[in-house]
């Protein structure tokens, strides 16, 4: 188990910010594909990080990481069919899955040492007058 | 840090999602919650703009307030008044303000209301206002509801979905049982809240907004998986335990704000809403009053043609009443 991992499940238990993150990942867009659901996390995290004027060159280096492994992902996931078996497709993703864990250590790290848990409950949001127009 | 002021929602993931889980999942429905001047009627216009900017068509069921119809005079699109027989809605003043087109349509029976409805238009189903008995009204509002189902079921349905009905005081029309009176009203909150559930899958949603949790009929709030959080919600119960360790938070909410609880019950920050405007100079009126005639034997009987004896009998019975049966 990746060391990364203990700790991010810890992180989705509290009600914090990597709780939203992680709710925002896991469980509200079952239509998109991981590397979307991804990318969306990685969004939420830049976005805290905004508000928190964290250094811009940390900002940009993990967004690009996140963005890696989602890509990875999500070539993973279109190749899941070619494999013969289910382990030799568990061997493959192995490496991948390492490679999130770890990102997702990283984001639970930066959230948990900014002590976000009021803030992002707190945060205020301008709703929009109108809807723009459906895709 | 955080900034204080609000920061855009449109173009965050958040709204996406939003946007995503909620606007256009057709049929999905909403319970808004809210003490007295939380701003439950104001967010509630808010997004019926959306919905319908969506795609959906609006019927509102307004319930009588003061000036309520007024901000729609002022969304840029005709309005249709939809009242039971004999009784009317009247719009005064604003001959100098560009006001967008009003119809006034009087059914004959509340199984008729369906039939006014149109795509593209804000459809008022203006009846609270003319019932001063609550049995009264949630007989009406149970019939209006089960001629919904049968004609969407059969497929006769002159409804135009992808739809969505917006109940403001819902418990008026699906009353928990504390605030139930009769058994002729819990009859009709169990026949509404059987329909609650079931026109989901015909793409038609109910956006409910009510001043407590437990003021709902446990049927039908049981129902809503989406919930919009205004001032001191009364989020107490089984059904709504994991909010409850945010009822601080909760009662603290200014009256712009208003949190949205996903089906998993979790939220993200605080939306601020904006008021919607009125026009100024213009009032409402209703007009005539639909009753239970009671029959004098002291029981209680339903809504039905009023016949000349009735009308001598009771100073209250201005409309000829309801024609048909309820029970």
């Amino acid at each position: 188990m990746s060391p990364g991992r203990d700790s991010f499940a810890a992180g989705l238990r509290g009600p914090d910010y990597l709780n939203m993150a992680g709710w925002v990942f896991l469980e509200t867009h079952p239509s998109l594909t991981l590397y979307e659901r991804t990318v969306q996390l990685g969004n939420i995290t830049v976005r805290l990080m905004d508000h928190l004027d964290t250094d811009k060159d940390r900002k940009t280096a993990l967004f690009t990481e996140i963005q890696g492994t989602a890509r990875k992902l999500d070539e993973l996931m279109d190749q899941v069919e070619n494999f013969e078996s289910i382990e030799g497709a568990f061997t493959y993703a192995r490496g991948y899955m390492k490679d999130l864990f770890n990102v997702q250590y990283r984001l639970w790290s930066i959230t948990q040492d900014a002590g976000l848990l009021k803030n992002t409950m707190m945060q205020n949001f301008a709703v929009p007058g109108s809807l723009e127009p459906s895709p | 840090m955080i900034r204080e002021d609000p920061v855009p929602l449109e173009g965050t993931v958040l709204w996406e999602a939003f946007k995503k889980s909620f606007i256009y999942d057709r049929g999905v429905p909403l319970l808004g919650l809210g003490q007295t001047e939380s701003g439950k009627t104001e967010k509630s216009y808010q997004i019926a703009k959306w919905l319908m900017e969506s795609g959906e068509t609006w019927i509102r069921m307004d319930c009588g307030k003061p000036h309520e119809l007024l901000p729609l005079l002022m969304m840029g699109k005709k309005i249709k008044i939809i009242s039971p027989p004999d009784c009317q809605v009247e719009i005064m003043g604003g001959g100098d303000l560009d006001l967008p087109e009003i119809i006034y349509e009087t059914t004959t029976c509340p199984e008729e209301s369906w039939d006014y409805v149109e795509r593209g238009v804000i459809n008022v189903f203006s009846f609270r206002a003319f019932f001063l008995d609550g049995t009264a009204f949630g007989s009406y509002v149970a019939r209006v509801f089960n001629s919904l189902m049968n004609e969407v079921c059969t497929g006769d349905s002159p409804i135009p979905v992808p739809c969505f009905i917006d109940v403001d005081e819902f418990s008026e029309v699906a009353p928990s049982y504390g605030l139930i009176e009769n058994r002729h009203q819990k009859e009709a909150a169990s026949k509404i809240a059987r329909v609650i559930k079931k026109l989901r899958g015909l793409r038609i949603r109910l956006c409910g907004y009510d001043q407590a949790w437990t003021d709902v009929y446990p049927n039908a709030r049981r129902a809503f998986p989406w919930l919009m959080i205004c001032r001191s919600p009364g989020t107490s119960g089984k059904d709504t335990s994991s909010l409850e360790r945010f009822s601080p938070l909760f009662e603290s909410l200014r009256i712009e704000e208003a949190l949205f609880v996903w089906p998993n019950r979790k939220w993200i920050g605080k939306w601020n809403f904006s008021l919607f405007p009125r026009p100024p100079g213009v009032s409402v009126r209703y007009r005539g009053q639909c009753y239970i005639a009671r029959a004098k034997k002291r029981r209680e009987t339903w809504i039905r043609e009023t016949t000349d004896e009735e009308e001598e009998g009771d100073p209250r019975e201005v409309s000829p009443g309801i024609p048909g049966s309820l029970s």
